[in-house]
């Protein structure tokens, strides 16, 4: 089965975030989900970042 | 495996007054309504759309309202909305639609129900000649990417809103900066910095301080209770003076009434009363109950109320004397009150400054053994504790300014350094509120970047996509003619701007509307439609055509129908709505019973009979069905044959370039097509036809043409016009003529297909679509191209 526009615009920018390092790979899995749905809240951005940056705070620490 | 559309019902919907029934060949892949205007196309074509997507359809289009508005238009003139329904079938079961409220409601099967694309003539406008956004609008439906624009929506909208709290928080830091640096330069700045001096101030210790200021607010509360108290004693001595006064004067005023009796008036007054008393409840008594005379005592009665009268100024003496003696009373009931809420006040106060080590209190040096009444609040006010109270409360009463200057000043301090403390916080959170917001809005503008530039950059590539399939369309309808290489693209500047532009006689990048014709831009405004119906599509995928092509001139027609026929294997059903009669004749002349096409013709509309219809046969079909038909009509067969043998001869006439006479007229009769098939031509033509047992069947057609020919004369004799001659024509002859006629129609028409061989896709031969039925040879004897479509 072919996939939506939607579904494919969804990978792609999942992907080029990813690529770009804007979020935490956890926080990409969980955006992605959402995503595809249309179902990201302005909450659910502003969680994902600070969640993201948050895991980059402790892996620093722990560097 | 999608199921097609095979039955339409209609009640009072639109044009369909009463009911009507409307059966679909579900075989087929197209359907052509013919009909001219006004009789009913769109309605039918509405109603499929408002069943199968819910919406109004082409009322849509006008300048009617919306809502409800548009819903009243939906019924037929003279019913109700509630009136109204429509129904699709298909084998999967039947999708019922009714009016709802303001909106469209179809119940059904919860799957497969029809997907309906639909082109209308406005349409095509919007899409080729209307403004950049109202084109975005008319296509929106085909590259929308919902899920992803609604995440985006929330995406800005966090970083407005993240945006807007990080600048409130810059500004919330500036202004506690600014207004800490003001107090600190007002100090003289002490310190290296503002932030360092304020740090200083707020960490003294200010428990000693709000010590003293607490005993400050206790004494002053205290003193404050006093004076009221105080206050309250003052008025209720003022009262009772003047109650007294009022006292006074009311006993000298009976004192002086009651001189001008020489008895004793008091006792006397008394007497009377009482015995007036005593003959009210004795009522009928003949003895005075004192000395025992005989009386008469309604006369008595009277005699005692005469003399009270007389009496009356000294009554009302004594009695105003005696109220103003009970408020007396109760002003002093009153003082005494008030003495004791005052003395009470004192004790609580000097519980207060007793213990008190405050300077302003300890410098008064009081001896707190004169005032040992003040010490039980239950007892009850003497002259002495009164005293006690009044001397203790004027002391600290006098210093009450110099406590309260002291209170105010250490609430200043104390103030102060709360200020301060605010301002360090106020910066202390914003700096870090700020800092954190600074790094969120970063990221949100970096995400947003993303998210924008790969939606436009998929909807781009979905118009080139889109594009390149336009550009297949439109060529196939104008090839080599220096139109066409459309592009589509998002105009980055405005939201929801879609531009487009094409070739014209090879120059690239103009505006189609600016330089195609008309007709130009309505083949081009269908194949953008169909373009995107196909990207679009899945299994269920009805496409619907109303009225779309108006202006085609016969050429580019012939081609477009091909387009058509082509396109609409990429559909589940193709439905088109035409009042072009070329395109009705196109299909009843040249296609026979295995056709993929089904003729449905409407009739004269009327209110009272609604849309009716028939069925349309194709011309071979029609021939065999007259020849049979009971009274056998000599003239019909004769001329039904004649006019399908002139369109059979007319189209292999043009697909072979054959010679016909130069005429003004561009009408040919059967005699000029006879002369214009050469012998050589004749011997060369011929159809190979591959059986159901895949066996192959050869037809020499030139015999079939030359048979067939020969009996013109029926149908000019019979089939044309009054003939003596033609009267003696047997119903035979007729009929003869009428079954060649069929035999060689039938030998150029698929038997599987039912369509003509005008494909060249061997480069050898015609072929028909399904590729069943042959057609040679590809060019005439000094034929040097063949034509590009028949």
């Amino acid at each position: 089965m072919s996939k939506s526009p939607d579904e494919i615009l969804s990978e792609r920018i999942i992907t080029e975030l990813k690529s770009k390092s804007l979020l935490s790979d956890i926080e990409l899995e969980k955006l992605a989900k959402g995503y595809i749905r249309g179902k990201v809240s302005i909450e659910d951005w502003v969680m994902h970042i600070e969640s993201s940056l948050k895991k980059e705070g402790e892996n620093g620490k722990e560097n | 495996m999608a199921k097609r559309i095979e039955k339409i019902v209609l009640k009072n919907f639109k044009g369909a007054s009463g009911l009507l029934e409307l059966e679909i060949d579900k075989n087929k892949p197209i359907t052509l309504i013919f009909g001219e205007n006004g009789t009913g196309k769109s309605t039918i074509l509405d109603a499929i759309e408002f069943v199968c997507n819910e919406r109004y359809g082409s009322i849509e289009d006008r300048s009617v309202g919306r809502g409800n508005k548009q819903a009243e238009y939906m019924s037929t003139i003279g019913t109700t909305k509630t009136q109204l329904e429509a129904s699709v079938t298909t084998s999967d079961g039947t999708w019922v639609g009714k009016i709802g409220g303001r909106n469209p409601v179809t119940t059904g099967p919860a799957t497969n129900r029809p997907k309906v694309e639909i082109l209308r003539r406005t349409r095509i406008l919007s899409i080729v000649n209307a403004q950049p956004n109202e084109r975005y609008t008319a296509i929106k439906g085909f590259i929308e990417v919902p899920a992803c624009e609604a995440n985006e929506q929330t995406l800005r909208e966090a970083e407005k809103q993240k945006r807007k709290e990080y600048e409130d928080a810059t500004k919330a830091l500036q202004q506690a900066q600014s207004t800490l640096k003001t107090f600190w330069e007002r100090e003289g700045k002490p310190e290296s910095s503002s932030i360092s001096w304020a740090k200083k101030v707020v960490s003294v210790d200010m428990t000693e301080l709000e010590t003293v200021l607490k005993d400050l607010e206790s004494i002053s509360t205290s003193l404050t209770t006093c004076a009221t108290a105080s206050n309250g004693l003052s008025r209720s001595q003022t009262e009772y003076h003047t109650a007294k006064i009022e006292y006074d004067k009311m006993v000298t005023n009976y004192e002086t009434a009651k001189a001008k009796y020489k008895e004793d008036v008091d006792a006397l007054i008394e007497v009377l009363t009482q015995a007036q008393d005593f003959l009210q409840k004795n009522v009928g008594t003949t003895t005075c109950p004192v000395c025992e005379q005989t009386i008469v005592p309604d006369t008595l009665a009277a005699r005692i109320r005469e003399r009270l009268a007389a009496m009356n100024e000294q009554v009302s003496a004594r009695q105003r004397m005696q109220g103003a003696k009970q408020t007396l009373g109760t002003k002093s009931t009153v003082v005494g009150s008030k003495q004791k809420d005052f003395r009470n006040a004192v004790i609580s106060l000097k519980a207060i400054v007793q213990p008190s080590t405050l300077p302003l209190i300890t410098d008064l040096k009081l001896d707190y053994s004169i005032f040992k009444k003040l010490t039980d609040s239950k007892m009850d006010v003497d002259a002495e504790s009164f005293d006690q109270a009044n001397t203790l409360y004027s002391a600290i009463n006098a210093i009450s300014s110099k406590l309260a200057a002291e209170k105010q000043s250490l609430s200043d301090t104390k103030g102060k350094q709360k200020a301060l403390q605010n301002h360090l916080d106020t910066i202390g959170n914003n700096t870090k509120t700020a800092s954190d917001l600074e790094i969120l809005v970063k990221i949100l503008a970096q995400i947003l970047i993303v998210v924008d530039q790969q939606r436009k950059k998929f909807v781009d590539e979905l118009l080139q996509s889109i594009a390149g399939e336009v550009e297949c369309l439109y060529t196939a309808v104008h090839p080599s003619e220096g139109i066409g290489k459309i592009r589509w693209y998002l105009n980055p500047q405005f939201q929801g701007s879609l531009e487009f532009d094409g070739q014209f006689q090879g120059v690239a990048n103009v505006p189609p509307p600016a330089y195609y014709s008309e007709s130009h831009l309505d083949t081009l405004g269908v194949c953008v439609f169909l373009a995107l119906s196909k990207h679009n599509k899945d299994d269920n995928t009805v496409v619907l055509l109303d009225d779309v092509v108006t202006s085609v001139d016969q050429v580019h027609m012939e081609r477009f129908f091909k387009m058509l026929n082509d396109e609409a294997e990429n559909f589940n059903q193709l439905i088109i709505g035409t009042h072009y009669r070329p395109w009705r004749d196109k299909y009843r002349y040249y296609s026979g019973t295995g056709s993929k096409v089904q003729l449905i013709e409407l009739q004269h509309w009327s209110l009272s009979k609604g849309i009716r219809h028939t069925k349309t046969k194709f011309s071979i079909e029609e021939l065999q069905d007259v020849m049979v038909a009971i009274p056998f009509d000599r003239q019909v067969v004769a001329s039904k044959a004649g006019i399908l043998l002139e369109g059979i001869m007319d189209r292999l006439g043009r697909q072979f370039q054959c010679k016909l006479p130069l005429k003004n007229d561009p009408d040919y009769f059967l005699s000029d097509y006879t002369g214009g098939f050469s012998s050589t031509l004749k011997k060369l033509l011929r159809v190979e036809r591959k059986k159901s047992d895949d066996s192959i069947e050869n037809i020499e057609l030139g015999k079939k043409i030359e048979v067939s020919t020969e009996q013109t004369w029926v149908r000019n004799k019979v089939g044309c016009h009054f003939s003596v001659a033609g009267m003696t024509i047997s119903d035979s002859d007729v009929v003869e003529f009428g079954r060649r006629v069929i035999d060689f129609s039938s030998s150029v028409v698929c038997e599987s297909c039912g369509e003509y061989p005008n494909y060249n896709k061997s480069g050898s031969y015609w072929e028909c679509r399904c590729s069943s039925t042959k057609l040679f040879p590809l060019l005439s004897p000094g034929q040097t191209a063949s034509v590009t479509n028949v």
